[in-house]
C-alpha cells in the first residue's frame, strides 16, 4: 500500500509481483543516471518514512538506516528488478507489526 | 542524423520456442521430405540470425543473468545494460548497440537518522552512455564516467501514527492485499478507512544532495574527450499529501491531472505533489583535452560550464490493467564567458530535451531534440512504437 499512497502504482498486491521498477511513476527513462540515482534515493527515504513512521515497522536485527536505504535504492535503480524483488528487500530489512511487533 | 529505436521480438521468441523437432526415425527419406527439411533448416537458421540481430534477445539474457543469485553475477546487478537497435533517420542503416549504466556505492555513512531526518555521505562510482557496434550510427554519442562524493539530506515526508493506528493499518493492509483488481480495491470499505487514517500522516519531503564529482566525458571511441570537475546540487521537493497547498498548486501536473480526471482515473481534479519536477544544477571546470571542435578554433584552454537538468513524470491514465505516463527531461549546458569564436560556432551551449508518452501495456510515443556535449550535430527524433516484454 505504500507504493499506492506514494503515487507509484495502483496495482493490486497479488498480481503485481512481476511488475518491473520501470513501470513505477518515479522511473523516468529519459533522465541522466545522476538524476535517476537522486530520484531513487528520495523515494527510498520516503518508503523508509512510510514503513517506520506510518506502518510502525522497525529494522530487523543487524539492519541500520544506511543498509536499508542502500538496499531499497539499489532495487529502485534497476529498471528490470521486480516488485517481488522490492518486497524481498523490505521483508529482509523491516519487521512489521504482524511479525511479532504488536 | 540518426534515430534510436527499441525493437521487440515476442513473435520471434515464440517461433524459436515452438520450432518443431522431430525424431530422426520418423523422417521420410524421399526427396520431397529432404527439401522440406532443408527448408526447415533455412527457416531455423533465419530465425536464429534474426534473434541475434534483435536487441531483446540480449536483454532477456542479461535479465536472466542479473537475476541469478550466483555471486559471479554481482557485477551485473550494478551494471544495467539495455540492448537497442540504432537506426539512421533515412531508415537505410540499422545496427545493434546498447546503453549501459553502472552505479556502485563504495562507501556510505549516516550522521542523522532521527525520525524522518536523514543526513548522510556517500562515495560512488558511475558510468553511463550509449554504444553502437557501428559508431557512425550512434545518435547520443556521449559517455560519462566518474566518481562522486555526495552529502544527502532529507527532511519531512511523514508524521508518526499511534500504536493503535498502526495495528489497524496492518489489519487493513492484510485485507486489501487479498483483492485481485484495482476496481475492487477502489470500492472497498477498507480503502476508505485506510485513507482516513494514513493520508493525514503524509507530509512534504525536501531532499537535497550536495556533491563534488570528477568525470571523463567522451564519445564511444574515446577520440573526443574532456574532463569535468564539478560541484553539484540536487533539489527534490515532494508533497506526498494530495490535500497540501503544494500538491494542489503543482501547475506542472495540471495537464496530467486533467487527463486523469477525464479518463476516470481520478474521481476529481487532483494534481499530485509527488510529481513536482526534480532539479539538478552543476558548475563544472572542463578540461577539453581532446575536443576537435575547440581545437579547430584554436581554443583549448579549460573553461567553466553551468549545467541544469530538470525532469518530470506523472500518471495520465490507468486503463484496464495498464498505466499511461507522461515523462520529460531537459538538460542545458552553458559555457560561462565563452570566447566569441566558440559562441559563433555554437559550441558554448548544448540543449537536450526529451518527452514521451509511455504505457505499461506497450505503446509509446516519444520526441527528443537537441544535442549533448560532444554530439556532432543537433538531432530531432520522433518515435512511435510498441514495446513488448517477454
Amino acid at each position: 500500500m505504500a507504493l499506492r499512497m506514494l503515487d507509484q502504482s495502483v496495482r493490486p498486491f497479488r498480481p503485481s509481483g512481476t511488475v518491473p521498477m520501470r513501470q513505477l511513476t518515479y522511473f523516468n527513462a529519459a533522465v541522466s543516471d545522476e538524476l535517476r540515482r537522486f530520484l531513487a534515493g528520495t523515494l527510498a527515504k520516503q518508503l523508509d518514512n512510510f514503513f517506520r513512521q506510518i506502518d510502525g515497522a522497525r529494522f530487523e536485527n543487524g539492519t541500520d538506516p544506511v543498509t536499508a536505504l542502500s538496499d531499497l535504492t539499489a532495487v529502485l535503480l534497476a529498471a528490470e528488478r521486480s516488485m517481488a524483488d522490492l518486497a524481498a528487500v523490505v521483508d529482509q530489512d523491516y519487521r512489521f507489526w504482524e511479525e511479532g511487533e504488536a | 542524423m540518426s534515430r534510436l529505436g527499441v525493437a521487440t521480438a515476442a513473435a520471434l521468441a515464440t517461433m524459436l520456442v515452438c520450432m518443431p523437432v522431430r525424431p530422426a526415425a520418423a523422417q521420410d527419406s524421399t526427396g520431397a521430405a529432404l527439401v522440406a527439411r532443408v527448408g526447415s533448416l533455412h527457416a531455423g537458421l533465419d530465425a536464429v540470425r534474426r534473434a541475434l540481430e534483435d536487441p531483446e534477445t540480449f536483454n532477456h539474457l542479461i535479465d536472466r543473468l542479473a537475476g541469478s543469485d550466483s555471486g559471479g553475477w554481482r557485477l551485473l546487478q550494478d551494471l544495467h545494460v539495455k540492448f537497442k537497435t540504432f537506426e539512421t533517420a533515412d531508415g537505410n542503416t540499422r545496427g545493434l548497440g546498447f546503453s549501459y549504466g553502472f552505479d556502485k556505492i563504495v562507501q556510505q555513512q549516516a550522521f542523522d537518522t532521527a525520525g524522518t531526518a536523514y543526513t548522510g555521505l556517500d562515495f560512488h562510482l558511475q558510468s553511463a552512455g550509449n554504444v553502437a557496434f557501428r559508431s557512425a550510427i550512434n545518435p547520443r554519442d556521449f559517455l560519462n564516467t566518474g566518481a562522486t562524493l555526495a552529502l544527502q539530506r532529507s527532511r519531512g515526508g511523514a508524521t508518526p501514527t499511534t500504536e493503535a493506528e498502526q495495528r489497524t493499518i496492518g489489519e487493513l493492509e492484510q485485507k486489501l492485499a487479498l483483492y485481485e483488481s484495482e476496481a475492487e480495491i477502489r470500492q472497498s470499505p477498507e480503502l476508505r478507512q485506510y485513507l482516513e487514517i494514513v493520508a493525514p500522516h503524509l507530509g512534504t519531503q525536501l531532499a537535497l544532495e550536495l556533491g563534488a564529482s570528477a568525470k571523463l566525458e567522451s564519445d564511444q571511441k574515446f577520440e573526443q574527450k574532456q574532463y569535468a570537475y564539478a560541484a553539484q546540487l540536487g533539489l527534490d521537493l515532494k508533497a506526498w499529501n494530495r490535500s497540501s497547498t503544494l500538491a494542489r498548486w503543482n501547475l506542472v501536473d495540471w495537464p496530467a491531472a486533467i487527463l486523469r480526471y477525464l479518463s476516470g482515473t481520478d474521481p476529481r481534479f487532483t494534481p499530485r505533489g509527488s510529481t513536482i519536477p526534480t532539479v539538478r544544477l552543476a558548475m563544472a571546470r572542463v578540461d577539453p583535452s581532446e575536443n576537435d571542435g575547440r581545437e579547430a578554433l584554436g581554443v583549448t584552454s579549460s573553461y567553466t560550464r553551468f549545467n541544469l537538468e530538470a525532469a518530470y513524470r506523472s500518471l495520465v491514465a490507468h486503463v484496464g490493467d495498464g498505466d499511461f505516463f507522461i515523462e520529460s527531461d531537459l538538460r542545458w549546458y552553458h559555457e560561462l564567458r565563452a570566447p566569441s569564436v566558440i559562441r559563433a560556432a555554437g559550441l558554448d551551449e548544448f540543449t537536450y530535451f526529451a518527452a514521451a508518452l509511455t504505457s505499461t501495456q506497450g505503446p509509446f510515443v516519444s520526441y527528443s531534440s537537441g544535442r549533448l556535449p560532444l554530439d556532432a550535430a543537433a538531432d530531432r527524433v520522433y518515435e512511435l512504437g510498441w514495446k513488448l516484454d517477454f
